[in-house]
């Protein structure tokens, strides 16, 4: 099953360690950009290694192409900086490199997790926004998060969060 | 801080007032994040809606310099509504009588019109407070960086003693220290008034002490409190001091009121500084000495949270550069104190505080690097495991009770004139360190934040005419200063904040000190705005074109 990167928004402060570990790692270049959204969020944003990736499918050299179950990756010797991928990538995180005429984007940190470290931003996160792991892990993090959301709401009692979804009556779910 | 910084997890409310340590210190985020997931109510005071307000249940958003108000208030409402703790207020403390009486002058109406905070709020950030079975409060800077500074803290120990948050994990009164070593650094006596570990310089007994420590005889200590960092610059003034050795530290950026900084280094007549880089500071010295980097030395260091870790260095000095205490015994040597300086190496020096400094009695070299995480302070026998909270079994006075001082608010020492009619408040932002000796030479920190800047609300800047991006001329009393505009909605109108990681900011910030704590007032200084005139504009660029074409 594919690793992956969780992204706890509601924890991200944007003091950019991330993008400065990715700079480190990957010789002064950030494959990682935190976004400030109303001066009052903002999202860490890199590749998300999309199943589907448009990237791959415009690259024509086929620079751009899935390395691992995990990653999708750029061989530089490949690519002809034709920056196709650039546009093609719905989340704007494959980015033009002007002075090597080059694509670049997030490897997912192949060379460290290979040898079974964390990718370097996951690892400086001082919020702990950022985990890796096992899809399947990720996800239950995710919904234990969301499950403790709303107990919280609800002062901790649990008769007042299981409530049927106020649609159902209304709308019933269509059947074949 | 009284409790570890992983126990802010453990809380189930924390007050944060006048830190913002989700820019300044970012990995304390992790664990009062994790204490927000657990449902804890996060309560910010702030002027600005800064990265740490983001994640606040109730902000509160005070003007500079009127936290005291807000305690004060706070405490007002918890007294009101008896939400405070009768049995540990009984058991524990003195004074409480005292306190009463003085914050009644203090309904939250009233510090509305002190602090801009609607009164609701105060209400309901006190009743969070009171109510939560741990509550810790965690400040920094933004409430000691004042003239009132010590007063304010004492109120926050006021706070947190009558409603029972103390000595309990997940409560406390928890001060974020500016950078890594500095508890260290004063647990070690790097103040004016004590010997390692806060023995008073000026009590006989201990200067006979350090005299046997130290074999020398107690006459040769000097009986009098020293200067502070603000006040040798104006003996420098007054011709009282004439020769400097500077150690890290880079005054002409992070001291206030500047330009009188400079002029005093100026005229002082010997001027040694021992630094990474020729800062800003070292281009006006007569000897420079290259010091090592962090990673070139060995020994402890002591965090925020009273831990003593061991640190080994990553690599040995390179070039000329050598660690400090190597420069300090050559320099002892030179003086004819070589055998008063026979060190021989980090563990030496270890084995010396650990005799001179009853907290660290218990530590010894070889136990610290066997425990991974350090072991917190006091720690006074060799068995002894640490105490990761203090005042657990009761304060440090004699009688074992806290004592409540009732604190009265205070006016900033500069108000706001026709003249100038602003208030600005200087801090830090995530991607620089202090003066910015370091940071500023570091491209992937300095292309991020490469310039001066002020931030400044949408009104403010409509008012005196300045556009975001573009540049404006900051006027104090003390000094003026050029940077770029930063309209934003996080801060409020008619106050100006400015970074002082870079030259500019302390030309502004007035030197007024606390009386006890001797800290600047870096936090409200009276000031204007104005946009830097057009032509001006055009002359600049022009200049910058003939230079660099």
């Amino acid at each position: 099953m594919a690793k992956v990167i969780y992204m706890d928004l509601s924890r991200c402060i944007n003091c950019r360690a991330c993008e400065v570990a990715c700079e480190r790692e990957h010789a002064g270049h950030s494959n990682m950009f935190v976004q400030v959204i109303d001066e009052q969020y903002a999202m860490p944003l890199n590749c998300r290694h999309c199943e589907e990736s448009f990237c791959t499918a415009v690259c024509p050299t086929q620079a751009v192409h899935r390395e691992t179950t995990d990653a999708v990756i750029i061989t530089p010797m490949k690519c002809i900086g034709c920056t196709l991928c650039t546009i093609a990538c719905p989340f704007g995180s494959v980015w033009p490199d002007r002075v090597n005429r080059i694509a670049r984007k997030c490897d997912l940190c192949i060379h460290r997790t290979e040898i079974g470290l964390e990718p370097a931003c996951v690892t400086t996160c001082s919020a702990r926004a950022l985990q890796f792991g096992e899809f399947e892990t990720m996800i239950e993090i995710a919904r234990s998060k969301k499950a403790r959301t709303v107990i919280n709401r609800s002062s901790g009692s649990v008769g007042t969060i299981i409530t049927l979804p106020v649609w159902i009556p209304e709308h019933p779910p269509q059947t074949r | 801080m009284t409790n570890p910084i992983t126990d802010l997890a453990n809380s189930d409310c924390i007050l944060v007032i006048g830190s913002n340590f989700a820019e300044n210190h970012p990995i304390v985020s992790r664990w009062v994040m994790d204490a927000k997931q657990r449902g804890a109510t996060i309560i910010v005071a702030d002027p600005r809606l800064t990265p740490t307000a983001w994640s606040a249940d109730i902000f509160l958003q005070l003007m500079p310099g009127s936290d005291t108000s807000l305690i004060n208030a706070m405490m007002h409402v918890i007294i009101a509504e008896k939400l405070f703790n009768t049995e540990f207020v009984n058991n524990n403390t003195d004074g409480f009588d005292e306190l009463c009486k003085l914050v009644e002058k203090y309904p939250p109406s009233a510090a509305e019109q002190i602090t801009h905070i609607p009164a609701d709020r105060i209400i309901a950030a006190a009743r969070a407070y009171a109510k939560a079975s741990a509550a810790s409060i965690v400040y920094c800077m933004g409430v000691t960086q004042h003239a009132c500074g010590t007063e304010t803290v004492i109120n926050c120990a006021n706070l947190s003693m009558i409603c029972g948050h103390v000595g309990r994990p997940g409560t406390g009164v928890n001060p974020l220290r500016g950078q890594d070593n500095v508890q260290g650094a004063c647990d070690m006596g790097a103040l004016v008034n004590v010997f390692p570990g806060y023995q008073a310089v000026i009590d006989p007994v201990v200067r006979e002490k350090f005299s046997i420590a130290w074999g020398c005889a107690p006459e040769e200590f000097s009986p009098n409190v020293g200067l502070t960092l603000v006040e040798m610059t104006h003996a420098v003034m007054e011709g009282k001091m004439r020769g400097m050795l500077i150690m890290g530290e880079n005054p002409i950026i992070g001291d206030p009121n500047a330009n009188h900084v400079r002029e005093a280094l100026n005229r002082v007549e010997f001027l040694a500084v021992m630094e990474l880089f020729m800062s800003e500071t070292a281009e006006l010295a007569d000897v420079v000495l290259p010091a090592a980097s962090f990673a070139e030395k060995r020994g402890t260091k002591t965090t925020t949270d009273r831990r003593v870790q061991w640190l080994e260095c990553a690599i040995d000095p390179i070039g000329e550069a050598r660690t400090d205490w190597r420069i300090i015994c050559e320099l002892a040597d030179l003086m004819g104190l070589r055998d008063a300086f026979n060190y021989v190496n980090e563990e030496d020096i270890f084995s010396e505080i650990q005799r001179c400094t009853p907290a660290y009695a218990g530590i010894t070299p070889a136990r610290l690097k066997d425990t991974h995480g350090g072991i917190p302070w006091p720690c006074p026998t060799p068995g002894h495991p640490g105490t990761p909270i203090l005042h657990v079994k009761g304060f440090s006075k004699p009688n074992g009770r806290g004592q409540i001082k009732p604190v009265e608010y205070k006016l900033p020492v500069e108000a706001t004139s026709e003249e100038y009619p602003l208030v600005l408040t200087s801090g830090r932002v995530v991607l620089h360190y202090n003066s910015g000796a370091m940071t500023r030479r570091t491209r992937s920190l300095s292309q991020r934040e490469p310039e001066l800047f002020v931030q400044l609300n949408n009104e403010t800047a409509d008012r005196y005419g300045i556009k975001n991006d573009e540049m404006a001329i900051v006027t104090t009393r003390r000094g003026q200063a050029t940077a770029k505009a930063r309209v934003s909605r996080q801060i409020p109108e008619g106050v100006l904040f400015m970074p002082f990681h870079f030259e500019g900011t302390n030309q502004l910030t007035i030197d007024a000190l606390d009386p006890i704590a001797k800290i600047p007032e870096y936090k409200v200084a009276a000031c204007r705005i104005e946009p830097v005139p057009k032509n001006t504009q055009v002359i600049e660029t022009l200049v910058v074109e003939m230079e660099g074409g």
